[in-house]
């Protein structure tokens, strides 16, 4: 019977053991890579503005979910999509257009922490755990049954 | 409010109560200033998910579709007739439980504290702290789990 104990255990540590080993090295880096969008929803057609880009397919799957029916990424070549990488404890400020910012922490863990500004003033601060291929949306009302979206998504190591 | 009270005004805001009960509720919902904010939250969420669920029909009557079912579930005579599973539940738990306490007991115990986590365990992902800096502002949130997206909502209607 003590035998039979001493396996059962002896398994979980092999299993324990296994799962720990297995991991990836890249999931313990220190450092955490992110894009940042604007992006503008609309139930209207394309607007005749050159600023406006398609967005990606894979980026309309994932924003299916809302009402919306067409998304286009604000393109402002003084305000471009950024993809930068943080160092776990770093911060970096993004301007996405002309009056909006945000400023993102990486906390570690994968975690990040966002702040939204709008015209200078901070509106909105949220930590949570963003995993690769995941994310982010920050998001509101426009003008005309519209809406802005901040999309911050956490890119593969 | 219990959760008891918050799934009975779900129900009450789509539709799903009967007369005298939904009466009771709206009652209810008029003289409490949480349940007035948690369903003002619930129209706020509405207003920018797409859709309602969609109906799935099939080509059948509800008493057809349903006695085919019937008729394929096992009839269970009497208990003597039934053969014992091969492997117990009793069996699991002997086996599952030391096992599975062993393996996280052993995986917490070699990644020690302030090292990463793995990232498998993200997907427990959801917002942890939500501040909105600004008065007069309300936030929603919500997370799709099988999309990977997170989605918070800011009403600056306040502001104006």
């Amino acid at each position: 019977m003590s035998t039979l104990i001493n396996l059962r255990w002896g398994l979980g540590f092999l299993f324990g053991l296994m799962l720990w080993a297995g991991q990836p090295a890249e999931v313990r880096a220190d450092e955490m890579r992110l894009k940042a969008q604007l992006i503008w929803g609309t139930n209207q057609d394309k607007p005749n503005q050159p600023h406006l880009k398609d967005i990606s397919p894979q980026m309309r799957e994932k924003l299916k979910m809302l009402k919306w029916r067409n998304f286009f990424e604000v393109n402002d070549p003084d305000y471009p999509a950024k993809a930068f990488k943080l160092a776990q404890s770093e911060t970096q400020k993004l301007k996405l257009s002309a009056r909006c910012e945000i400023e993102v922490t990486y906390l570690g863990d994968s975690k990040i922490r966002v702040e939204l500004f709008g015209e200078g003033r901070s509106l909105h601060k949220i930590s949570q755990p963003l995993s690769p291929g995941n994310l982010l949306v920050l998001a509101g009302e426009d003008k005309n049954d519209t809406a802005w979206f901040v999309v911050l998504t956490a890119l593969k190591p | 409010m219990n959760l008891e009270a918050q799934l009975k005004l779900q129900a009450f805001m789509d539709g799903e109560l009967s007369s005298p009960e939904g009466r009771e509720v709206a009652e209810w919902l008029a003289q409490t200033p949480d349940a007035q904010a948690l369903a003002a939250e619930l129209n706020l969420t509405r207003t920018f998910l797409a859709g309602q669920e969609l109906e799935r029909r099939v080509p059948e009557t509800r008493e057809f579709y349903w006695s085919q079912i019937e008729r394929r579930l096992p009839t269970v005579d009497s208990p003597a007739e039934v053969a014992p599973p091969f492997i117990s539940l009793g069996w699991w738990l002997r086996w599952v439980i030391p096992v599975g306490a062993a393996t996280l007991l052993t995986f917490w115990l070699v990644t020690p504290p302030g090292m990463d986590r793995p990232s498998n365990l993200a997907f427990l992902e959801g917002p942890e702290e939500i501040d909105t800096s600004v008065p007069n502002t309300s936030t929603v949130s919500f997370h799709a789990a099988s999309e990977g997206v997170t989605v918070v909502w800011i009403d600056l209607s306040g502001l104006n």
